[in-house]
């Protein structure tokens, strides 16, 4: 009997699962390097019910967004396939939100306070003159090269977890490697959400949780008439 | 799910794609030796026969981008001897930093520290000219032939600028500063100008765009009402599966 009482709370919960992963995807709409989340849709029955599927779980979308330009030498963009390492409270990460700022110590360290990295590891550190990065990701430090930044993604783009759409999950594969896109200096990423398709998602998530809904009060009025028919007879 | 929603939103994304191609192109009108990017549209036809459907399904459409290589700019005259433009077809090969081939519609020469003919931003010429020091004037023939007036009133010839027959049908990455990437395209042919239906080159002159703001200003009005025809799609789908849930009240 409460078989289809369950298999509508199950579909009732898999449309808040798909609702709450847009929400997510649009309150983020204009962060830097944001990358979406894209709904995993698995078969829903009672007994593989992933009723605890959170947004955090499941694939981000690596297309690029479009560069946005700010004029600030310490905002930087990847165009084309590569990401920033940096150092963060947990290890090491890899992102494609490039707005940055110089620590007091001289660090260059991004929001969240991760800590950029050379390629081939180690903060970079720079002084208070001027700070230039050229296309290869070169960095100048007053004009003096001190290292590359900036690694290839290591063809497992879209592999990385990530928990926030912004900083993804770091991998040895991309030890060192080169990237094959440009760094460029003054312009940052923007989110790619696609606000008309998450319109749309939004959209069938609500039919599919109205139906879900509407099969409930049918199963709830059957229930309903057939205690009162039973007992009428009593 | 109604197909027609999905459909609606693959609609949807293709007219934004376009609409950005077109906002890319205005953006670039006066960009000299840029070539200006259009959107083709084709239908997406999903095969539903493996699955005993009568006939391939409907999917919506696939919008693919394309550069027109082959649209000539206009050619305006600046007179400054280091500015080049090619008339017709073809483009300048240069060489960047780690020695890949980049192909480039011309623009403002510049000559390198070690005195290599060069475009912007150090990307020397494939055809290796080297200006001499005491050069005074530099003279690029229609057939590409470059000389430098010496000094001492003498004149040297230093080279020849052939051109790359890099057309539609090639598949070429746009980059930065006008410049093509010629990775993927296999064999190139390269040609003097004037020969094999190549261009020529233009020394003092600039190509503008071939930006038409005319052309770009209809697609714009097109491309949104087709956004909103495309919307209204979408809406009416979700009105019928509204209709739809409410069949029981």
């Amino acid at each position: 009997m409460g078989d289809l009482l369950d298999i509508a709370s199950v579909a009732l919960s898999a449309s808040q699962n798909q609702l709450q992963r847009i929400s997510h995807n649009v309150s983020n709409a204009s962060t830097t390097g944001y990358k979406r989340a894209v709904g995993l849709f698995d078969s829903v029955s009672l007994h593989t019910a992933n009723l605890g599927q959170s947004p955090a779980v499941g694939r981000r979308d690596m297309s690029p967004a479009a560069l946005r330009s700010t004029g600030n030498p310490f905002d930087l963009a990847i165009s084309g396939e590569g990401m920033f390492l940096i150092r963060g409270g947990s290890g090491l990460e890899l992102t494609r939100n490039g707005q940055f700022q110089r620590r007091d110590d001289g660090a260059v360290v991004g929001i969240g306070g991760g800590v950029l990295q050379f390629r081939r590891g180690g903060d970079v550190i720079v002084g208070d003159g001027d700070f230039e990065v050229l296309v290869d990701g070169m960095v100048l430090d007053d004009g003096a090269p001190i290292g590359f930044i900036g690694v290839g993604d290591g063809g497992v783009a879209g592999e990385h977890s990530s928990s926030a759409g912004v900083h993804f999950a770091y991998s040895p594969a991309v030890d060192g490697e080169p990237l094959s896109g440009s760094v460029r200096q003054g312009f940052v990423e923007t989110s790619n959400t696609r606000l008309e398709l998450e319109t749309i998602e939004m959209m069938a998530a609500v039919r599919q949780a109205e139906l879900a809904s509407r099969l409930v009060q049918t199963y709830d009025a059957l229930v309903g008439q057939a205690s009162t028919a039973f007992g009428r007879g009593v | 799910m109604s197909d027609a929603f999905y459909i609606g939103g693959v609609g949807l994304s293709a007219q934004q794609l376009a609409l950005d191609t077109i906002a890319n192109n205005i953006t670039n009108m006066s960009t000299h030796g840029f070539k200006r990017d259009t959107v083709q549209f084709a239908a997406l036809v999903g095969d539903g026969r493996d699955n005993g459907a009568a006939a391939a399904t409907a999917h919506g459409v696939v919008p693919s981008l394309q550069h027109t290589l082959d649209r000539q700019g206009d050619i305006e005259v600046t007179g400054n001897a280091m500015d080049l433009a090619i008339d017709g077809v073809g483009f300048i090969e240069v060489v960047g930093a780690r020695g890949q081939s980049f192909a480039w519609r011309g623009g403002s020469l510049e000559v390198t520290a070690d005195g290599w003919l060069a475009a912007p931003g150090g990307m020397v010429l494939r055809a290796m000219i080297n200006v001499p020091y005491d050069a005074t004037d530099l003279n690029i023939a229609s057939d590409g032939t470059v000389s430098a007036a010496l000094a001492d009133d003498g004149e040297v010839t230093l080279g020849s600028i052939s051109l790359l027959r890099v057309g539609q049908s090639d598949v070429v990455d746009r980059l930065d500063g006008g410049f093509y990437s010629l990775e993927d395209s296999g064999f190139v042919q390269s040609s003097l100008p004037g020969e094999d239906g190549l261009g020529q080159l233009v020394q003092g002159s600039l190509e503008q765009s071939n930006v038409d703001l005319n052309d770009e200003m209809v697609s714009l009005m097109i491309v949104q009402r087709a956004y909103a025809a495309n919307a209204k799609v979408v809406q009416a789908a979700d009105e019928v599966l509204s209709l739809a849930n409410n069949l029981r009240r």
